[in-house]
């Protein structure tokens, strides 16, 4: 299988849950994403880590070609990290994937309004994280667009 | 009703004793002439008159008559015995006065009789109506008395009460004769102007039921159901007003209303609970089922038969609890939201749950016949998907594994319902348990045999409630289940 790398920065995932993050990591490898994966663990340092890039401090912290949001995080949320990258003219067009276990048709809303892609319910299965983080790799980095996001979108 | 002796007289006596008893005095009198003749000589004839009134009176006046007509030969033969040598055609008055003068008094005896026996008879009735309209009367009035229910009469000129009953006047505290100095304006919350239209309307012909609030003696205010008609009472117009009391009844409403209230915000935030809870329950489960997974996968050569097992379990109990999980959010979503109620072609819903089943259908080899035409019917399109999702995956669930699931899907419609079938082949409900199977975690079959989360027809019987419909099983243990659901049938 060929590795996907047109958009080859790096995957930014804001997850506080170190084995969720832990995994992901493993599903990248299973599903044979080569973008690098930097994992920070909460909204705060979401933040942190763009205004570092904006500073110019790019070594340490590259631009990320996709970011992965986890929706319940400590301190600032899921959505205040989101509200704040769609105020920042700079960040305005980032996809934004988000990640929670909530199937609440009231967040998905929510999301929408503020500007995120697209929005996958936690898989429980391993082999489901791996066919997400697949089709989203595929959309998001290789440049296929969302027209094959039906596919993650797994309740 | 009281049933009255007869009157004590000689109407009591049958025909023939009274017939007897007139007999007899002729009887006595015969015996008793000839020693009556010795001492009164012919004079004694005129005693014949004592048996002809005793006749008269016992058989009225045609029995006088006959009697006075049978003294005046009785006589003659009776002085034919004295020896008496007097023509024995005349009586001792020596003219025809004397047994004239015998049947008239006999039939004057008679009449008189006759008449007062009709007058009596006549006061009997007139005494006899008299006390039945008394009875009547005093019938009506133990009911207003007894009854429970306020009955109170007003003047509709005066505003006067008129009468109220003991029930009225426990109601309204007022004591025995304090409730006719009242007039209405006293008895009512309500203004002057108001009582007054409201009697202006009851007296062009509208019949008054409703709710009024009765101001007591006390002044504190009651709760009264009221039913108010237009009578003619002792030559008046006054407004009958039949009067329950229901401010307990009221009181207790609200009572409830409030506890039912608190109820059902208690049991939304339950659910919202579960409803959150259930969600956190699932991130764990990924750990659980993504290290296990690399662990069997990555570290195999480490591990023998027997860890590989142990992981195994764990790995089918993580999938196990994943599946209650899903289902119990399910269950928790068809009962909150508000389920949106539209005409729909049921057909079109099956197709689409059987294509969104195909994976687990296939992998049981099952095959799903559909009789179409599905009639169309009032439910949501998103709920119905559930609950027909849920009663295929049922029907293949309780099947043999040695035998392939063949599950028949078809509709029919009874006047405004319409009710979608769905058949199997599986191992039956006996009669006994039909209706466990429809609550929560209720299952039948060991999770060995058969795998299930004890859910899923707990989502069906609450998403058709929630749509306005009804389920229902028929089923004979070993010989598969009809399982039925009836919604609202929706015109073509």
């Amino acid at each position: 299988m060929e590795e996907y790398n047109v958009r080859i920065g790096p995957v930014l995932l804001v997850e506080d849950n170190g084995d969720y993050a832990l995994l992901v990591r493993l599903a990248f490898k299973d599903a044979r994403v080569g973008n690098p994966l930097h994992v920070v663990g909460d909204g705060e340092a979401a933040i942190e880590y763009f205004t570092s890039w904006a500073r110019g401090e790019p070594m340490s912290t590259p631009l990320p070609s996709l970011v992965l949001l986890d929706l319940s995080l400590p301190g600032k949320s899921g959505f205040d990290v989101l509200t704040w990258l769609r105020s920042q003219p700079r960040f305005a067009s980032m996809p934004v994937v988000v990640l929670s276990s909530s199937s609440d048709p009231g967040d998905l809303e929510r999301i929408r309004n503020l500007g995120a892609e697209d929005y996958v319910v936690k898989p429980t299965r391993f082999g489901d994280l791996v066919t997400i983080v697949g089709t989203l790799a595929r959309t998001w980095l290789l440049g296929q667009g969302p027209a094959s996001a039906d596919a993650v979108d797994q309740a | 009703m009281t049933v009255r002796a007869a009157p004590k007289s000689t109407g009591s006596l049958s025909l023939w004793a009274r017939a007897g008893l007139a007999l007899l005095a002729f009887a006595v009198y015969a015996a008793a002439y000839v020693p009556l003749y010795r001492v009164a000589d012919t004079g004694a004839s005129a005693l014949v008159l004592i048996p002809v009134v005793i006749t008269a009176w016992l058989l009225g006046s045609w029995g006088g008559v006959l009697a006075g007509l049978l003294g005046f030969p009785l006589n003659a033969a009776l002085l034919l015995l004295t020896g008496e040598r007097v023509a024995p055609l005349l009586l001792d008055l020596d003219s025809l006065e004397g047994p004239a003068l015998v049947v008239v008094v006999g039939a004057v005896f008679g009449l008189l009789r006759d008449l007062g026996m009709q007058v009596q008879a006549q006061l009997e009735r007139w005494r006899r109506a008299t006390s039945d309209l008394q009875e009547s009367q005093d019938r009506y009035r133990a009911v207003v008395e007894e009854t429970s229910e306020g009955v109170v009469l007003i003047d509709t000129e005066t505003k006067k009460i008129v009468e109220g009953n003991p029930a009225f006047r426990v109601m309204a505290a007022y004591g025995g004769d304090e409730l006719r100095e009242c007039r209405l304006y006293d008895l009512l919350s309500e203004s002057r102007q108001e009582i007054d239209r409201g009697i202006a309307e009851i007296r062009s012909g509208k019949h008054f039921t409703g709710e009024k609030r009765l101001r007591r003696k006390d002044g504190s205010l009651g709760e009264v159901e009221v039913a108010v008609d237009l009578i003619v009472y002792g030559g008046r117009e006054v407004l009958c007003c039949v009067v329950r009391d229901i401010t307990e009844r009221k009181r207790a409403a609200a009572l409830l209303a409030r506890y039912t209230e608190q109820l059902q915000e208690a049991l939304a935030e339950l659910e919202a609970i579960t409803y959150s809870v259930s969600h956190d329950l699932r991130t764990p489960l990924l750990t659980i089922h993504g290290f296990g997974t690399h662990l069997l996968e990555g570290h195999a050569a480490q591990l023998d038969d027997e860890g590989r097992d142990f992981l195994n379990r764990m790995l089918s109990a993580a999938d196990r609890m994943d599946a209650l999980i899903n289902d119990l959010l399910v269950y928790g979503r068809v009962g909150r939201a508000e389920p949106k109620l539209e005409p729909l072609d049921t057909g079109s819903v099956i197709t689409k749950t059987i294509d969104q089943l195909e994976a687990v259908l296939s992998q049981r080899g099952a095959q799903v016949t559909v009789t179409k035409p599905l009639p169309r019917a009032v439910a949501d399109a998103g709920v119905l998907g559930q609950v027909l999702e849920n009663l295929l995956s049922n029907a293949i669930k309780f099947v043999p594994p040695d035998r392939t699931p063949h599950v028949r899907v078809r509709g029919e419609i009874n006047g405004n319902r319409a009710r979608i079938w769905v058949e199997d082949n599986g191992i039956g409900i006996a009669p006994e348990h039909r209706e466990r199977i429809f609550r929560v975690f209720e299952r039948l079959n060991p999770a060995d045999a058969y795998s299930g989360t004890g859910v899923g027809l707990a989502i069906v019987q609450k998403g058709v409630e929630r749509m306005g419909g009804k389920v229902g099983v028929e089923s004979q243990p070993g010989k598969g289940s009809q399982f039925w659901i009836e919604l609202a049938a929706a015109g073509e």
